[in-house]
C-alpha cells in the first residue's frame, strides 16, 4: 500500500471515529480564545465640528461627541478535512441604542465556496469597490452625521436583511458572490410589512490582476410601495496600487430605486487616493453625487484625511490596534430639484478614534 | 506478446536499477539542498540575533543546516528559510504584512506547489487535504508524493494571525512551505507531531488577546539549545522561489467606522 493510500485510510478513520467532527481546539493550548470561540471588541469615538449655510450660527462651531462600539461575539470549528463552521452575533454596545443586534449568521466554508445565512451584508456589499481612503473615510465617511447629505459612493442594496449568500469558490483571480434576501427586514420578523421590498437579489464580483483590482455589483429587489420604481442599483470601480500610493475611481448607479418618479436617477462618482508611510497614512477622496427627485439634491465633496495606526507589542504579541484620525470634509450642495430646499455650503472636521482587540 | 513481455521484462528490470526514471530525478535530488544552483553569496551567520526565528525540531525532524534570507519593505516582510538534514527537507515562506488593511490571499497548494524551485518539473500525487489545529499554529496541510520514488512532502500553510478586518477571515500573518522526508513519519498521528514541533524559537505563533493576560508558554523547550548547538545557518541571497517575493497581499475595506451600518 503506498504512502498516499494509508494516509488515505486514516483519514477516513480519524473523521469517523470521533464522529465526523473534530474540535480542534484545547483549553491547555497556549493559543487564543478564538481558536474556537472569541470575542472582538471594537469601538469608536468621533469628536466633529462644522459650519454650513443652513444651521444657525449659535449652533455651529460647537464641537460635538459620540461613541459606538460593538461586541463580536465568534464560534468557530474547523474539521479535520478543512471545513470551517462558524457564526457571529454582533452586539451594538451604544447606551442609546434599542435595538442591540447588528448582524448574527453563521457561515460554512471549504472548497466548494462559502455560504451564509442570517442578518449579514450581502455579495453586493462585500466584493464591491471601495473608495482608497483612510481612518474615517473621507468622502465615505460619516460626516453627513454633522452636517451635509451622504455622498453615494457605493450601490444601494439590501444591508443586513436576513439572507443567503453563497461566495463560490475563487477562480483564478476572480471571487463571486450572489445573495438572496426575500424580504426588506432583519431578525425574527417573519411577515412582509406594507410596501416593505421583496426578493432581494444581489450579486457582486472582484478580479485581482497584479496591482489592479476590479469591481462590480448589482442589486434588484421588488419595491411594493405605491407607485414606486422597482430596485435595480448597480456600481463598478477599480482601484490601482503601487508601492505606497493607492488610487481609484468608481461609479455608482441607483437610478429610480424605491422613487415614485420614473425619471429620477440618483447616481455618484467618486475618485480616491492614499499614501501610507509607515504608521502614518494620508486620504483624499472627491465625490459628485447626483440626484435629480423631486427632494433629491446634487452634491460635490471633497475630503482631506490622516490618520496614525497604534499596534503596540505587548508579549511578543499585537493584540490590540488604535487608531488616531481626522477628516475635512468641504460640500457644495445644490437647491432641491423641485426648488423646496436651498443650496448649501459648508464643512465638516472631525476627530476620530478606535480601538480593536 | 512475446515481445512485450521481453520489452516489459527490460523496463522492470532497468526501472529496478533505477538506471529510468521518468522524470529524470532520483530521490536525493529532492532531498539534497543543492547550494550551486540556488546559494551563490552563501555567508555563515552563527549565534547572531537576526537569525530567524522559526524552527522545527521533532524526533523525526532534526535539521542540521538552515539557510534564510530576508525581505522587508514597508508593505511587508518575508522570511525564507530551507531546513535539510538527514533525510529531511524543508522550504518555509513566513510572510508577515504590515499594514492593518491588507491580507493574504492564500493560493491552493497546487499553485504554492510550482513555487518552489527545488519541486520543479517534478511530477506531484497528491493526498487529500486536512486540517491541524497544532501546538504552533493551525495548519491546513496536504501530503504528497513528489517524483517517482517514495519521498513524502507534506504542503501546508499556517495562518497565525487572522485579520480582524477581513469578513473571509484571511490572515495577515502566515507561513507556506513544505516538509519532505525520506522515511517514517508518514502517519497522521507522526504528521501532526510534526507540525506541533514548529515553534518560533520555542514559542507558539501569534496567539492574539490572550497575548494581553499571559505570556505564551513555551512548546518546544529544547528547540533553542538544539538548534545552538547543531544548526549552521547560512544567509544565502537567492532564495528559489519563483517570484520572491511572493505577492499574495490583498487589500480591504475597513469595518470601521461602518461597523453599526
Amino acid at each position: 500500500m503506498s504512502i498516499i493510500n494509508k494516509l488515505g485510510v486514516a483519514a477516513i478513520a480519524l473523521p469517523v471515529a470521533v464522529g465526523g467532527l473534530t474540535l480542534t481546539a484545547t483549553s491547555s493550548k497556549a493559543a487564543s480564545v478564538n481558536e474556537y470561540f472569541g470575542i472582538d471588541y471594537v469601538n469608536e469615538f468621533v469628536l466633529g465640528t462644522y459650519k454650513d449655510d443652513s444651521t444657525a450660527d449659535s449652533a455651529e462651531n460647537n464641537p460635538e461627541i459620540y461613541a459606538k462600539g460593538e461586541v463580536h461575539f465568534k464560534g468557530q470549528v474547523k474539521t479535520d478535512s478543512g471545513l470551517t463552521i462558524g457564526g457571529e452575533i454582533e452586539f451594538t454596545a451604544e447606551s442609546d441604542a434599542t435595538n442591540n443586534i447588528d448582524e448574527i449568521y453563521a457561515y460554512v466554508s471549504g472548497d466548494f465556496g462559502r455560504l451564509e445565512v442570517g442578518d449579514q451584508d450581502g455579495a453586493a456589499d462585500k466584493l464591491d469597490w471601495s473608495v482608497p481612503k483612510v481612518g474615517f473615510g473621507q468622502v465615505d465617511g460619516d460626516y453627513n452625521n454633522f452636517a451635509g447629505n451622504d455622498s453615494t459612493v457605493n450601490l444601494g442594496e439590501s444591508s443586513d436583511d436576513t439572507k443567503i449568500t453563497y461566495y463560490l469558490p475563487k477562480f483564478g483571480n476572480l471571487a463571486l458572490g450572489i445573495s438572496w434576501a426575500p424580504l426588506d427586514d432583519e431578525g425574527s420578523t417573519a411577515e412582509i410589512t406594507s410596501g416593505e421590498e421583496t426578493d432581494q437579489i444581489e450579486v457582486g464580483a472582484k478580479y485581482s490582476m497584479g496591482d489592479i483590482t476590479l469591481n462590480g455589483a448589482y442589486y434588484q429587489a421588488t419595491d411594493n410601495d405605491a407607485g414606486a420604481e422597482d430596485h435595480s442599483t448597480w456600481s463598478v470601480g477599480f482601484t490601482y496600487s503601487f508601492g505606497d500610493f493607492k488610487v481609484g475611481a468608481g461609479h455608482a448607479n441607483n437610478g429610480a430605486s424605491g422613487q415614485t418618479d420614473a425619471n429620477a436617477d440618483v447616481n455618484g462618482t467618486t475618485l480616491g487616493a492614499t499614501y501610507s508611510d509607515g504608521a502614518m497614512a494620508y486620504g483624499f477622496s472627491v465625490n459628485q453625487t447626483e440626484n435629480s427627485a423631486a427632494t433629491g439634491q446634487d452634491q460635490d465633496t471633497i475630503s482631506f484625511g490622516a490618520e496614525y495606526t497604534f499596534e503596540p507589542v505587548v508579549n511578543d504579541s499585537t493584540p490590540v490596534t488604535a487608531v488616531v484620525a481626522a477628516d475635512l470634509t468641504m460640500f457644495d450642495r445644490a437647491a432641491s430639484t423641485n426648488g423646496a430646499t436651498a443650496g448649501d455650503d459648508g464643512w465638516v472636521a472631525i476627530l476620530y478614534t478606535s480601538i480593536e482587540f | 506478446m512475446r515481445i512485450a513481455l521481453i520489452f516489459g521484462t527490460i523496463i522492470v528490470i532497468l526501472t529496478g536499477c533505477s538506471l529510468i526514471s521518468g522524470y529524470g530525478e532520483s530521490e536525493q535530488s529532492i532531498l539534497i539542498d543543492d547550494d550551486k544552483i540556488y546559494s551563490k553569496n552563501v555567508s555563515e551567520e552563527r549565534n547572531s540575533s537576526e537569525l530567524p526565528n522559526l524552527m522545527i525540531l521533532s524526533k523525526d525532524v532534526a535539521p542540521t543546516a538552515v539557510k534564510y534570507h530576508y525581505f522587508r519593505n514597508k508593505k511587508q516582510s518575508q522570511t525564507y528559510q530551507s531546513f535539510s538534514g538527514e533525510g529531511i527537507l524543508a522550504e518555509t515562506l513566513n510572510i508577515s504584512l504590515n499594514k492593518r488593511l491588507l491580507v493574504l490571499d492564500i493560493p491552493p497548494f497546487k499553485e504554492q506547489a510550482t513555487k518552489w524551485l527545488k519541486l520543479s518539473g517534478k511530477k506531484i500525487q497528491w493526498g487529500k487535504k486536512r486540517f491541524y489545529n497544532s501546538e504552533f499554529s493551525p495548519v491546513y496541510y496536504r501530503a504528497a508524493k513528489v517524483g517517482n520514488k517514495n519521498t513524502m512532502c507534506i504542503f501546508f500553510n499556517m495562518p497565525y494571525k487572522i485579520s480582524k478586518q477581513d469578513h473571509f477571515e484571511r490572515p495577515n500573518k502566515a507561513i507556506i512551505g513544505y516538509l519532505c522526508k525520506k522515511s517514517g513519519a508518514n502517519r497522521l498521528a507522526a504528521i501532526k507531531s510534526i507540525f506541533d514541533s514548529f515553534s518560533f524559537s520555542g514559542k507558539p505563533a501569534e496567539t492574539g488577546i490572550m497575548a494581553l493576560i499571559k505570556k505564551p508558554d513555551t512548546i518546544n523547550k529544547n528547540a533553542v539549545p538544539y538548534y545552538s548547538k547543531n544548526v549552521q545557518f547560512l544567509k544565502i541571497s537567492n532564495p528559489p522561489i519563483k517570484g520572491f517575493p511572493q505577492d499574495l497581499t490583498e487589500a480591504i475595506d475597513s469595518v470601521s467606522p461602518e461597523i453599526i451600518e
